[in-house]
């Protein structure tokens, strides 16, 4: 089995990335890191920026993963540094998805998406 | 038989997969019988359908009950380059992980994982960890999904 045969997950990605479907779209998987007292109000402010397609709270050393994509690499660039300069963050880990091993055709793993909110 | 048309599908095909986005294991009969179509024609349509890639598969929805109490996991993998072919295909063997990815940066790979306990997690984060190749690894729990759209 290939890395190209294994899918997208459920709920990870976003709708449309967890759809596996072969799009252009560039993304990137970006961890942060919260300064405490704004966690709620950069949560928010995350939630409102349009190229973001997932937001998921976590454990650990960072507090957020947010999944972003763009069309280009000069988007996906700019939508990087919004969100790393977004009020309430303090550290953020940019990993670009790599789109040619990222893709993949059909479905293999039994799923259902969470309600998109 | 009528061939899709222009925007893609015949009324008939939508209410085919309507009916099937409920219940794909509706028998054949039953289907012909709701829409009013032989066997043989909805036969004829399913595989139209499945060949031009309308129909992509057949999947199993999870109850949410179960899918809720499952704890998934983000596990960021750095790799040895060497082992890296060796690495996806030991990771793909493992039936809890439910998506990879190929990264740049820091990692290389990250892996989503689903357990039905902290036991069996943690278990299969210690299995990732011993694939030979995987230099190290940074697990973190989902706690919450705030925005999936």
């Amino acid at each position: 089995m290939s890395l190209q045969r294994i899918d997208t997950g459920p709920g990870f990605l976003g709708v449309a990335a967890d759809a596996g479907h072969h799009d252009t779209l560039l993304r990137a998987h970006v961890m942060l890191r919260l300064a405490r007292c704004d966690m709620a109000e950069a949560e928010r402010a995350l939630a409102e920026i349009a190229g973001l397609t997932a937001l998921h709270q976590i454990s650990g050393d960072y507090d957020l993963v947010a999944v972003v994509e763009a069309p280009h690499a000069e988007a996906l660039d700019a939508l990087v540094s919004r969100i790393a300069r977004q009020r309430g963050v303090s550290a953020a880990m940019t990993s670009r998805l790599r789109p040619s091993v990222s893709r993949s055709r059909a479905r293999a793993f039994a799923s259902a998406t969470p309600a998109p909110r | 038989m009528t061939k899709s048309d222009d925007r893609g599908l015949s009324d008939l095909d939508r209410r085919l997969l309507a009916m099937l986005r409920e219940d794909s294991r509706q028998p054949v009969t039953k289907l012909a019988g709701d829409l009013g179509l032989s066997r043989a024609n909805v036969y004829a349509r399913l595989s139209r359908l499945e060949e031009e890639g309308v129909i992509g598969g057949y999947t199993v929805r999870l109850g949410d009950p179960y899918d809720r109490r499952l704890i998934r996991a983000q596990v960021m993998i750095k790799a040895l380059l060497k082992h890296g072919k060796t690495i996806e295909e030991s990771l793909a063997a493992i039936p809890e992980l439910s998506a990879l990815h190929a990264i740049s940066g820091e990692y290389d790979l990250i892996a989503v994982v689903e357990a039905e306990t902290v036991g069996e997690l943690n278990a299969l984060i210690d299995r990732i960890g011993e694939i030979e190749g995987i230099e190290r690894t940074t697990s973190s729990i989902l706690l919450a999904t705030k925005v999936l759209r």
